[in-house]
């Protein structure tokens, strides 16, 4: 059980540094993008250099937020049928759920840490401003790693399953803690 | 394909997160169709599906939006609104379709401008002696125009997933069916608040209070101004334009208005990288299971199917508005975007009918779905901020979801409503 208490411990700092990562990549993109627009008003030009840099934050917002969503619980799922279940029947199919999951993390991993060495492999640079494409590359594997360190909340993270619309609903209102893993 | 579906089906039903169901039954598809070589397209298409240029707007979309629910707007609007609209009968009922009007040119998410106004709005409602579950059903009914009226985050998204249709000309598409969404509830809030004698002011607002009201909310409302200006103009691109959206709600926030504090502008980014996630996560699963559909042959498969039920184009698109609505009825709009948009918009343009128009339609339907039952989410907020069961929400919409097939009937026999302005543009 240690060893389960450390392990949820690195998960939630993993998902604070997830989110630290994400802010800090929007913000860097909306200075960027704020420059583009405001040389694009006063000269009429466009700058090339703010598409090519913008892009490079781009894969990194889009996978690591994956997995803050996820590990907030936020992912869109159907449970009509789930919530037809009988209580011990809905434990099974949770953890086939999380089973599911586990399989979709590795191949992320697995499939992910192919596309990142292809990336090394060949020279793959952004058009204006020479980033290699590796850089964003590795952020495939590495969401597969962090959904998978995830997994360790069990259940926690398929609030779905045991959530009343009526809870996630008090969530949007702000009138309940969002997260108290 | 009979694989994929397999995947699709049962995982979906087990409750699996739908961007993984997307995901796994792509993955499964590509196998069937090339072996396991063909199973490392997941990596390859999950970084594509995020890589878009056009959707760096997302995040900002948000972030935009955030600011501005947190920045005190929506009671500026309301007063300006009502000063308007106070002495008709029924005068909240109004004042909350065409505060969602000015609202949907701000944030362009439903749920957003449900909380938003519904907190306010909905206790003065109650307060004057409208019904509870009325009170509900027009937030959220009202609510659902955001997404349709430009700015929207659903219309990036579907520029994305579907490149056949430019975002551009989705959000100049979307001007007149939202306005007409918005003149159909208001024609049933009138009715209804003439037949049931709901309240109006007693006496009108002074026009001072009136014009303060009015400037005071103009800063904010500049901001679809900006950006529908600078992109319907060709001068910016929509990312430039949502950029600086952003950085000018965050300077009225605290340069203007002085009610934006640090914490605030926290709070709002990390919602905004939330929300994004979840976003970013379906649209990298729907490029894996697009690849695989693009392969398969469903497409045309779905266009032939339509043709037997019948040959006549308005029949087709109300068979398929059908299948929208009751799709929309048990997944969100995004999902369910994500998930029938690959398969039904090829069909349909292979059919003869114009991406746009379809495209529209499309986005208009799945968003009236998400006032209906079962899973309504914004019904649902609305009927929680209200404290009136779910069912009696339902009931008090029932008005409402008549105005809205109106709106889909209209926008099915008239391909103009949708496609007119974007034409103005070429």
């Amino acid at each position: 059980m240690p060893l389960l208490t450390a392990a949820k411990r690195a998960s939630y700092w993993v998902n604070q540094a997830a989110i630290v990562v994400c802010i800090a990549c929007v913000v860097a993109m909306l200075a960027i993008s704020f420059v583009g627009f405001l040389y694009t008003v006063f000269t009429g030009g466009a700058l090339s250099w703010t598409y090519s840099l913008a892009r490079v934050f781009l894969p990194w917002i889009g996978l690591i937020s994956v997995t803050i969503a996820f590990y907030a619980g936020e992912h869109v799922a159907m449970t009509i049928l789930v919530k037809l279940l009988p209580a011990a029947l809905v434990r099974i199919v949770a953890i086939a759920c999380l089973a599911v999951i586990a399989v979709f993390a590795l191949m992320l991993i697995w499939y992910g840490w192919d596309f990142f060495i292809n990336a090394r492999q060949t020279y793959m640079v952004s058009d204006q401003i020479q980033i290699p494409q590796y850089y964003t590359a590795v952020s495939v594997p590495l969401t597969g790693a962090i959904t998978l360190l995830h997994l360790v909340n069990g259940f926690d993270l398929l609030e779905h399953y045991v959530s009343t619309e009526a809870h996630l609903i008090e969530e949007v209102l702000g009138e309940r803690p969002e997260d108290d893993r | 394909m009979t694989f994929a579906i397999a995947v699709f089906v049962v995982l979906l039903l087990i409750g699996t997160p739908v961007a993984i169901v997307m995901a796994l039954a792509g993955v499964a598809g590509s196998y069937s169709i090339g072996g396991h070589y063909m199973i490392g397209i997941i990596a390859d298409r999950m970084f594509a599906g995020v890589s878009g240029y056009m959707l760096i707007a997302v995040p900002y979309f948000i972030f935009t939006a955030e600011l501005m629910n947190q920045g005190g707007l929506t009671q500026k609007l309301i007063t300006f609104n009502n000063a308007l609209l106070g002495r008709v009968r029924g005068a909240l009922s109004h004042v909350n379709v065409t505060v969602s009007i000015f609202f949907a040119g701000l944030t362009g998410a439903a749920i957003t401008d449900t909380v938003a106004l519904g907190k306010i709005l909905i206790p003065a409602m109650k307060k004057q002696g409208y019904d509870a579950e009325y009170a509900a059903a027009i937030t959220a009914c009202s609510s659902i125009i955001g997404p349709i009226i430009p700015p929207s985050v659903v219309m990036v998204v579907y520029a994305t997933i579907l490149r056949d249709t430019s975002v551009i000309d989705l959000f100049a598409g979307g001007i007149v069916p939202g306005l007409l969404m918005a003149l159909s509830l208001l024609v049933m809030s009138f009715v209804l608040s003439w037949v049931r004698g709901y309240p109006k002011e007693d006496k009108p607002t002074p026009w001072k209070i009136a014009a303060l009201a009015f400037l005071s909310a103009l800063p904010a409302l500049v901001v679809p101004v900006i950006i529908l200006g600078g992109i319907l103009s060709g001068m910016t691109t929509v990312t430039e334009a949502s950029g600086f959206a952003a950085v000018y709600a965050l300077a009225i926030g605290f340069l203007l208005y002085r009610d934006l504090t640090w914490r605030k502008v926290v709070g709002a980014l990390v919602t905004t990288v939330r929300f994004s996630g979840v976003v970013f996560f379906l649209l990298a699963a729907s490029a894996v299971l697009g690849w695989f559909v693009t392969r398969s042959g469903i497409a045309r498969e779905a266009a032939d199917l339509i043709t037997t039920v019948s040959d006549i184009g308005f029949v087709q698109l109300m068979l398929v508005a059908l299948l929208l609505l009751a799709i929309g009825t048990v997944i969100d709009v995004l999902p369910a975007l994500v998930v029938v948009g690959p398969v039904l918009v090829p069909a349909m343009v292979n059919l003869g009918f114009d991406p746009l128009h379809f495209a529209i339609l499309m986005i208009v339907t799945l968003n009236i779905a998400n006032v209906t039952p079962p899973v309504g989410m914004t019904l649902m907020t609305a009927s929680q901020i209200a404290k009136v069961p779910y069912e009696r929400a339902i009931l008090a919409s029932l008005p409402f979801y008549a105005s809205f097939i109106a709106v889909i009937v209209l926008l099915a026999l008239f391909p103009g409503l949708s496609t007119w302005i974007p034409s103005l543009l070429k």
